[in-house]
Formats: structure tokens, sequence, C-alpha cells
């Protein structure tokens, strides 16, 4: 409860609460203080001109109308009373003058008791009293009952009304921290759970969809995607503890081994090329995941230019046809000369070079590689086909994601991090890259974003070195 | 396998790593190398102050000094001395850095100590290399830069045109070894290393064009490292 009072929700109830309560009560007082004095005034009026009235009449018309009759009359004087000049009641319902009470023909509020009543008391009363020609004494007054019984009514209005609204408004606003409170501690408790390393918790939500429940939505979306990024880091690092341990233990096992081998130093030589061939191993593969770090964190895209396709294709081509040929792989390069794209150009063409390694490396004797650069629906499209394995359907999502290795592929050696590396360069232009087909085969798609449509004519680049001359220009 | 052993060079060596500094001293004193080591940045410029080098190799990070101040200092006093830096930091920003401030090559750890000789052979010779003659000669080997014409003995060749940029390679550097990497960076002009054997492919090819069956192999690989275009003297 204590945390209730103290939420800043609660806080804010009580400081509104406060501030209206001060505002009627300062509301209230100027109605009652102008009422009053309307009050007053006329009151006063009327005494001072009905004095008058009296004391101009003979005296005999005084004493009647002091009477009785004229306290209960209409003219609702509480008091008025005829004294000979020596203090004597003449008439009236006044015992003696009053001390003090000054004879100017002025009005004055006075304390005073009145005789006529069966049960005597003290009641403020606005008096005038003027000493008549005669000497008489002429006291007229009307009781300020009429004002006290305003004042109760304001006072009791002001209380009806502004002590329930204000124990409404505490009472609400209580209850709204309260709740505001108890889910803000539930969230607490979760955050609290998460730091401890549950990272499986959610923030609680009412699926009320108010600004809180958002927020918290939001928050729970960070930690979803958190969750599976740290999912993926913890999947990389057994992978890159798997792959960088599996060379280590070779190279540790025959080193060991080789102690034993001292008489042939054949052998030990033998051992040492493998032992540094493992360790270059490990070496690449670091290497590889620095440059995919390397491309994530810089964004550099300061060396971006217009890089025409075809250039960038034919230059490739021209290194790996010779490959191709070695393997007796049919390497064909179809690129739309006026096709251009905007990138890096060593990171394009280690992007392409490490789709075409791969295609070469997955693809049996006897099979082809195509690459192709066209337009498609406005946009530059590059693909790469092969007739290799391909890569099933449920890992093609996968197969972008560091150190993805496809069952099928466990048998042909390689760091798997070629494709996300591809993958990491594709991000960094803006470029999306999918497998769109197979397998049997396999067909990869990068999308480079708008096509400038300047067709003039299809170049090809075949295996056999025949070429139409494409456009041909790159960056210095 | 030195061929030149009137250029025996005078190489400072600055690493903080005492068996690194010493395989390096090693693998350079076989070859005909005078070496001197240091293992701090003060010391080096004491020691670039004192005598003249040929060719400094240069450990990026030692301890907490970059060895960028070096070079600057060197730089500075306009002391063209070449400049191999040798780093386990590997950003392009990093080696672009070393680069800019005026080093000469880069190689990242771990490195073979083959493809470090032949870095510093390659820098060592770089002067005479720049050279624009028309026809370059290495033994029979005769290539005509501006016909692009390549003739051995009374032979003419015809070269695609990367073979004939790596013929030219290789012609400018007679027996000395060039490195897949330097092929890779210099003839390719990638910045990444291909995994497949591109290089060797497109040796191959060039090989079977130079060497007629009954000439001897001018281009020799060796073993784990690259290829040298073999000239007899």
């Amino acid at each position: 409860m204590l945390n209730v009072l103290r939420s800043a929700g609660f806080r804010l109830a009580v400081g509104l609460s406060l501030s209206f309560s001060a505002l009627f009560l300062v509301m209230f007082g100027f109605i009652y203080v102008k009422a009053t004095q309307y009050q007053i005034h006329r009151t006063d009026a009327f005494l001072v001109s009905e004095n008058a009235r009296l004391g101009a009449l003979p005296e005999e018309l005084i004493v009647r109308s002091v009477g009785a009759r004229m306290t209960a009359g209409i003219h609702r004087l509480t008091i008025s009373a005829l004294f000979l000049a020596n203090g004597t009641l003449i008439a009236g319902n006044l015992p003696h003058i009053p001390d003090h009470l000054r004879l100017d023909g002025h009005p004055h509020t006075k304390e005073l008791e009145r005789s006529d009543t069966v049960v005597t008391r003290q009641e403020p009363i606005r008096v005038v009293a003027t000493r008549l020609l005669n000497g008489d004494v002429l006291i007229i007054g009307r009781s300020l009952d009429d004002i006290a019984e305003l004042r109760h009514a304001v006072s009791s209005t002001l209380i009806l009304g502004l002590i329930p609204s204000v124990l409404l408004t505490l009472g609400l606003s209580a209850f709204v921290s309260w709740r505001t409170l108890r889910r803000v501690q539930a969230i607490d408790a979760a955050i609290a759970r998460i730091v401890m390393g549950e990272l499986t918790e959610r923030l609680p939500t009412r699926g009320t969809n108010d600004s809180l429940d958002r927020l918290v939505s939001s928050v729970n979306g960070i930690l979803d995607k958190m969750g599976i990024l740290l999912e993926e880091l913890r999947d990389v690092g057994n992978n890159i503890a798997h792959d960088l341990r599996t060379p280590l233990a070779r190279v540790r096992t025959r080193l060991e081994r080789c102690l034993d081998w001292t008489d042939s130093p054949q052998r030990v030589e033998e051992t040492i090329e493998i032992a540094l061939s493992e360790l270059d191993k490990t070496a690449t593969i670091i290497a590889a995941l620095l440059r995919i770090g390397e491309i994530e964190n810089h964004r550099r895209r300061s060396a971006f230019a217009s890089i025409a396709v075809s250039a960038l294709v034919q230059e490739l081509f021209e290194g790996y046809q010779p490959v191709a040929e070695s393997q007796n792989i049919e390497l064909t390069a179809q690129v739309d000369p006026t096709m251009y794209i905007v990138g890096d150009w060593h990171l394009i063409t280690e992007a392409l070079s490490n789709l075409i390694e791969n295609a070469l490396k997955f693809t049996p004797t006897g099979g082809s590689v195509r690459i192709f650069g066209f337009e498609r629906e406005n946009e530059a499209l590059i693909r790469f086909s092969d007739t290799g394995s391909g890569i099933p359907r449920a890992d093609q999502k996968a197969v972008f994601s560091r150190f993805y290795r496809g069952e099928n592929h466990r048998l042909v050696r390689g760091s798997g991090l070629g494709l996300s590396l591809v993958h990491a360069i594709c991000r960094l232009h803006g470029f999306s890259i999918d497998v769109v087909g197979g397998p049997p085969g396999c067909i990869i798609d990068i999308r480079c974003g708008k096509f400038s449509r300047d067709l003039q004519g299809l170049s090809v680049l075949t295996s056999d070195g025949q070429s139409s001359e494409p456009s041909y220009s790159r960056p210095l | 396998m030195s061929s030149n052993p009137a250029c025996r060079a005078n190489i400072l060596i600055v690493e903080d790593d005492d068996q690194i500094a010493e395989d390096i001293r090693a693998e350079l004193g076989q070859r005909g190398f005078l070496t001197v080591r240091e293992a701090g940045v003060p010391g080096a410029l004491d020691r670039v102050s004192e005598s003249n080098f040929d060719l400094l190799i240069l450990d990026r990070m030692l301890g907490a000094d970059d060895s960028l101040e070096i070079v600057e200092n060197l730089r500075s006093h306009n002391n063209p001395v070449p400049i191999l830096f040798v780093s386990a930091m590997n950003e392009v920003n990093d080696r672009i850095d070393g680069l800019a401030a005026g080093g000469d090559d880069y190689l990242i750890k771990p490195f073979a100590l083959g493809e470090l000789s032949a870095r510093v052979e390659a820098l060592l010779r770089r002067p005479a290399v720049i050279s624009r003659e028309a026809t370059l000669r290495a033994g029979s080997l005769v290539a005509d830069l501006i016909e692009r014409i390549v003739i051995r003995g009374d032979r003419r060749i015809h070269l695609l045109p990367r073979e004939f940029r790596l013929l030219e390679y290789l012609m400018r550097r007679p027996n000395q070894v060039v490195t897949r990497d330097m092929f890779l960076k210099d003839v390719w002009n990638y910045k990444f290393v291909p995994k497949t054997n591109l290089v060797d492919v497109h040796i191959g090819k060039l090989r079977r064009k130079i060497d007629a069956p009954d000439e001897p192999s001018m281009i020799q690989s060796v073993r784990s490292l690259g290829f040298m275009l073999k000239v007899d003297a």
C-alpha cells in the first residue's frame, strides 16, 4: 500500500485533487463573501431608512409601531425598541439600551438578547440607533441569522460536494496506481528474471493494447529477436569451436605421433606438411569470420560506384573458366551488357566468386554452371544455376547463416562460411539473395534493385572463350 | 634459393614476440640477409636514426604502441626505406592505415615464412622493376609489352590477356619466388583469397604454352608457396 501512496500516478492525483479543492474553496468563499456583503448592504439600507421614517413619526405612533406587530410583520425587524432619554423602556423587545451602542443612525453589529422570546439567547444583530428630537432613543435591528444560514448553506454544499469528490478522486487514483504498480512490478520481476539469465522469459501483457501494453510488446519483440540472435551466436560459437578444434586436434595427434618417428625423417616431414596445411585451414576460417564481421560492422559504402555487371562477370569468367575446364564442368555466362548495379567492385567480385566456387565445388564432373545477368520485373537480377546436388528445400533459408553445412555436403570440406560471406555482402548492398530452385541442381538469385532500361542486346560468354564484346567499365 | 647474393640486405625487424622474431631472423638469415631485431618503438626509432637499413619489417602492435609511429617518423624525414607490415590486425581499415602511412606491403599473421621471404625479396628488388622498358627479356623469353607478343627462342607464343599479365609479372621477377597471394593481389587485383586453386590452374595453362615438350621448364613450382621463373644467368 505504501508503494501505491508513493507512486507517481497517485501523487499526481493527490496534487490534482488538492488543487481542485483549493479552487472550489476560493470560488465558494468568493460567492459567500459577495452574498453576505449584499445581504448586509440591503439590511443596512432598510434599517437606516426605517429608523429615519419611524423617528419622524409622533411619539404615540412610534410606540405603536415598535410593538410586537412590527417585529413579526413584514419588516422582519428582530428588534425594535423605544427608550426614554434616561434609558427607561417605553415599548419594544429590548430590555435596555446596550452598552457602547453609538446612537448615530449608522448600522452596527451587536450581540443582543431580545426579551420577547421564550428562550433567550444572544445573537448577532445589525442595529441602528438614533436619539430623537425629544431625547428618546429609537433602536431597530435585524438578526444576521439569514447570513449565518447562508454561510451554513454554502459550507454544507461545499462539504457535501468537495469531500466525496476528493475521496473519490483519491480512491480511484489509488486503485489505478495500484493496478499500474502491480503491472510495473510484474514487468520488473520479469526483467529481473531475464537479467538473471532466464532468456525465454517475456514481459507480461494484458492484451488491452494501451500504451504500456504496446511498449511491453515492443520490448518482447526485441527480446525475441535477441533470443534468436543469441541462439545463432551460440550455434556459431559451437560451430567455430568445432571447426577450429577439428584441424587443431588432427595437428596435435599428428605431431604427437611424430615424436615416435625420429628414425624416419621423411615421415616427420610429411607430418609437418599436413600439420601446416591444417593450421592454414584454421587461419582461413578465422580470416573468413573476421571478414564477415568486418563487412557486417563497417557498412563502408565509400567505395560504391556504378558497376557494369557484364565486365565484372567477364573477369570472373576468364578467371574461373580454366578451373571449370580442369574439372570438366561447363561454365557459361550470359549478362545483359546494359545492366549496371551500384556497389563495391571488390566486394561484388568476392561475393560472385564465392558463388562460382561454391557451384564448381558441388557440381559433379560433366555438369554445368551458368551465370546470368538480366532484367526481370524492372529489377536487376544475377542468377547462378548449377547441376549439382542442390540444397534441400528445408535448408534453403538456413544456408546463408554462419557455419551452415547441409547434410549432403558434409563430405566436401570447407569452412561453411562462404555463403554467409556472400549474404553479408548482399546485405551491405541492399541486395536480397535467395535459393529459388532445386534440388536437383541449385538456382540462386541475387536481386540487385531497380534496373535502368537501356537494352541493346545480350552478350554471351561461353566456356570456349568466345564472347561478344560487352560494354566494359570498372572503377579505378 | 637466393639468386642475387650481391644484394644481401640489412633488415630491421621490429617485433615484440620473441619466438616470431627469432623465426623471422632465422629464415632471413638462412637466405643471407643481415638482421637486427628491436622489440619496441623507442628502440626502433633509435636504430633507424643510427644506421641505414634496406628494409624494415614492422609488427603493427607493439605492446600498447602502434608501429605506424615509426613509419610516420621515417617518411617525415624523407626516408624511402621499404616497409613490410606484419600484423594480426587484418581489417581492411588497418591495412589501409598501414599502407597510407607509408608502408609498402602488409602480411597477415599467421603467415608462411616462405611468403615473408618472397615479399621481402620483392620489396628489395622493387626499384629496378619499375623501369619502363618496352621489351622484357628473361633467358630465352622475350615479351613485347606494346604489341603484347611473347617469343621463346624462335617460337611465337599466343597468350590470353590474363596469361600475358601473369607472364609479365613473372618476367619482372626472374629467379624470385612469386607466391599465390602476390598473384591474386597484383595480377587479379583481388582483395580476398579464393578457395579454389585459381592461380595454379592459370599458371598450369601458361606453363603448357611457354614450355614446349622438348624444352626445359621455365616456370617452376615452389612447394606450398608459389612459382618462380627460372632463368639461367
